[in-house]
């Protein structure tokens, strides 16, 4: 059985790839040591992101959640790229919006909603670079329970 | 003179030609000169020889990139240049490294999940090849002083593609390849020793 942790964690990876794909870019996750280097490094535009921490609240069913979701672009001199793909984030990623948590760490989805999560806070943080990339995040928390129980 | 004749008449030691799948008798004629190792680079001499082959008896480097002697040495073919006399090639000289490692190239590959991620590398050997190790350099870490890494060339026939996504194992030890180039008719790769 996939502990709840990592359904959400398949979900926050999904809504991740799902936006790049709308987007016709690529993804990285921040934590994903073997990929990350190489990907940021690449002068390719990539949806960035990272699931910063999960915590109960007060207790499981009812979670609190932290991610960071953002883009990387280069050559991007008056980053309209890069405000393009926080605009697409956006329009899935806000506040008072809602995503289900389903089980997507295996090669075939399951079909059985676990749970949703509740995106309370959306800030887009200040921009960064890294050498000749711009990187913008946004910051979202929100809520998560866990309804399959 | 002709020079040709002298080519031939020193041309006595046959070599064996790897196809891909089985040694072929007598693809070339020629013999090994003998050079002083400290002329020029530490390889040469050592497991770098040069073999003399006169024009009618020379080897088909389109269709062998590793021959062998016959006491057993295999060798892979690095390059062939021609011996010109007037306006006509007379001989041909083969560089060849001496192959005394044996490598099993290692692929990863993954599956995508339904998240869209990729699932862990799960890794297969897809071929097995001889080649050249020299151990030229360590690397040290960006990250901590104390680190080090064993950083290996490998050299392999030109018939044998390496890649960046590659690991080798040769004698037991792991090696990442982080850099493949073509080097004349060979195909050599940069590769960083991996702890296990």
């Amino acid at each position: 059985m996939t502990d709840f942790y990592e359904e959400v964690k398949s979900t926050v990876d999904k809504l991740a790839v799902d936006i790049a794909n709308s987007l016709s870019i690529g993804f990285v996750e921040l934590d994903d040591t073997v990929n990350v280097d190489e990907k940021l490094a690449s002068p390719d535009d990539l949806i960035v992101y990272q699931m910063v921490g999960m915590e109960e609240a007060p207790i499981d069913p009812l979670w609190n959640l932290s991610l960071q979701i953002g883009g990387k672009t280069t050559g991007d001199s008056a980053n309209y790229d890069l405000a393009a793909i926080i605009g697409a984030i956006r329009q899935v990623v806000y506040k008072a919006g809602s995503i289900d948590i389903y089980d997507y760490s295996q090669v075939t989805p399951q079909t059985v909603k676990e749970g949703y999560i509740y995106f309370s806070e959306v800030a887009v943080d200040p921009q960064a670079f890294d050498g000749a990339s711009g990187i913008r995040m946004l910051s979202v928390s929100g809520s998560v329970v866990r309804t399959n129980l | 003179m002709d020079v040709s004749e002298a080519a031939d008449w020193f041309a006595t030691t046959p070599l064996e030609g790897w196809n891909g799948t089985a040694w072929v008798a007598d693809v070339a004629l020629g013999d090994f000169q003998v050079y002083d190792r400290f002329i020029t680079e530490r390889t040469f001499g050592a497991k770098k020889r040069i073999f003399l082959q006169p024009e009618a008896h020379r080897l088909d480097t389109s269709l062998y990139r590793l021959v062998r002697t016959p006491e057993g040495t295999q060798w892979i073919v690095v390059a062939d240049n021609m011996d010109i006399s007037g306006v006509e090639s007379y001989q041909n000289t083969l560089l060849l490294l001496e192959a005394s490692y044996s490598a099993d190239i290692i692929e990863f590959t993954t599956t995508t999940l339904a998240s869209g991620q990729e699932s862990n590398p799960v890794p297969s050997v897809v071929g097995t090849t001889v080649c050249d190790v020299d151990r030229f350099s360590i690397d040290r870490s960006d990250d901590f002083s104390t680190v080090v890494y064993g950083v290996v060339k490998v050299v392999v026939p030109g018939d044998i593609t390496l890649d960046t996504d590659h690991e080798l194992l040769i004698d037991g030890a792991y090696y990442e390849v982080q850099e493949v180039s073509r080097e004349l008719l060979t195909n050599a790769a940069r590769a960083l020793r991996r702890a296990q």
